[in-house]
């Protein structure tokens, strides 16, 4: 099972969402191989469209280079949101609505 | 019980297979990729996993473009049904199963044209006379890979290369080399390329494969919840999920991870060795048997573990079933849903009887199946 990624002062998380499970779990390996730990589980539902789908929660200081590791796995991130309190997001301007 | 119908399915399946089904039944079953508590969402890693694993064994560059169906005839239906439409043109080699002859018997009845290629002695497609094949309207060319009757080996790497050439795409049925034989995607120029879970990748019943060529979008061929993007009233667009519409065959796929962890640890290539010095030994010693009559295959040729022959003057169903009863031989007789290829080889009114070794044959077995084919005279 995955574990949850830690959390406080500069550590917060950030919430990859992806079109469905498929893509999460597939990013999820390809991070394990560089190292990056994310947890697979599924988005609230008041994200609104994205809100059905799966998501990858992993540290905030690690989101650019997970984005990287999407790209080169030609894995689809669909949006990107901050988490800025247990449960809480907020989308990570000019990333989402349209892909990333 | 002596097997050999390896083609059919394999038997037994390999280690591990049937305590990952069992456990994945009573501790793991949870439905993959729809709740998000702990236990569907292992079951969903276990997937994922599978996916993972078989595209490595395979040589696929990204496992999303595996999709996980229920077997190879519903893969090649989905290819076939849908990528091609009406006023379409395909093209296919005279060794094709029903699985594909039937899904495009029944487009020709909806305005898809259909060409079964010039095919040499031994039912392989005529690289060389292929080009008279195509029309304006062709977009696909299909392929076995290994024929269920004989074993020969379509060219598939040469027709790979031809249908780039052509612009056309190219879907190879991989049914019978999955797993038994070295098989590398990129290598071949497939664009499409199907096959089942059970036979050389020696895994439980229940679950084929497609992989799609990351540019070709199918139609569907079963609508419905996928787990993701509920929102929507149309399919998503993102393979796999696109194509694998209701819950999956978890058990069947937790069986399959297991049976690929084995293949990886033992080597297709060492499996493939093992199966072809056994098919070899088959074919020398029925040859010797005077009164049974080889399936011709080319001199020197490398092919998969299917050996048919005939004994003209003897039923091949009544044969199959002497050697069932009175040896303990399990082989298969007829056409072998493959009535093409038995037209190609002249045999379609008497059938084959056909032996199939797989990776746990021995010699021992191989020369008991000679030793009953022998008194069957």
């Amino acid at each position: 099972m995955a574990k949850h990624v830690e959390k406080g002062p500069g550590r917060e998380a950030a919430l990859l969402l992806l079109p469905a499970l498929a893509q999460a779990a597939r990013l999820k390996h390809l991070l394990a191989n560089c190292g990056i730990e994310a947890e697979l589980l599924r988005p609230p539902q008041c994200l609104g469209p994205h809100g059905c789908s799966f998501s990858l929660r992993l540290n905030s200081s690690q989101l650019q280079q997970a984005l990287r590791v999407a790209k080169a796995g030609e894995v689809q991130v669909d949006a990107l949101f901050q988490e800025t309190a247990p449960g809480q997001y907020h989308p990570i301007d000019g990333v989402n609505g349209g892909g990333v | 019980m002596i097997y050999l119908d390896n083609a059919a399915t394999s038997l037994p399946k390999a280690p591990g297979v049937a305590d990952a089904v069992r456990n994945c039944l009573e501790n793991l079953g949870a439905n993959p990729g729809r709740g998000s508590y702990q236990a569907a969402l292992a079951s969903a890693e276990m997937v994922e996993d599978c996916r993972e694993k078989m595209a490595d064994l395979i040589g696929v560059a990204n496992p999303l473009n595996l999709i996980f169906t229920h077997n190879a005839t519903e893969s090649l239906n989905l290819a076939i049904k849908g990528f091609l439409k009406p006023g379409d043109h395909v093209i296919i080699s005279a060794l094709e199963h029903n699985a594909v002859w039937r899904p495009l018997k029944k487009l020709e009845q909806q305005g898809v044209s259909l060409t079964v290629a010039p095919a040499d002695e031994w039912g392989r497609i005529e690289l060389a006379n292929l080009s008279g094949c195509i029309t304006p309207q062709t977009r696909l060319l299909v392929a076995t890979h290994a024929s269920n009757v004989t074993g020969v080996l379509n060219p598939v790497q040469a027709l790979g290369q031809w249908t780039k050439d052509q612009g056309i795409r190219f879907l190879v049925d991989a049914s019978q080399t999955a797993g038994c034989y070295p098989l590398n995607v990129a290598r071949i120029n497939a664009d499409m390329v199907a096959f089942s879970g059970h036979k050389g990748l020696l895994g439980p019943a229940g679950v084929g494969v497609l992989y799609l060529n990351k540019d070709i979008r199918l139609e569907t061929l079963l609508e419905g919840g996928t787990g993701s993007q509920s929102e929507l009233p149309y399919m998503p667009e993102e393979p796999p999920g696109r194509y694998e519409s209701g819950t999956l065959n978890t058990p069947g796929i937790a069986g399959l991870r297991a049976a690929l962890t084995y293949l990886a640890a033992e080597g297709v290539e060492n499996i493939h060795r093992h199966i072809n010095t056994l098919s070899l030994q088959l074919r020398h010693g029925l040859r010797k048997i005077s009164g049974a009559r080889l399936m011709p295959l080319p001199r020197n040729a490398s092919e998969g573990g299917v050996v048919s022959f005939v004994i003209p003057g003897l039923d091949c169903q009544a044969a199959a079933h002497v050697l069932d009863t009175e040896h303990g031989i399990a082989c298969r007789a007829g056409l072998h849903c493959a009535p093409l290829a038995h037209q190609a080889l002249g045999t379609l009114d008497t059938g084959t009887i056909r032996f199939s070794v797989g990776a746990f044959n021995t010699v021992a077995d191989v020369e008991a199946a000679l030793v009953a084919v022998k008194n069957l005279l």
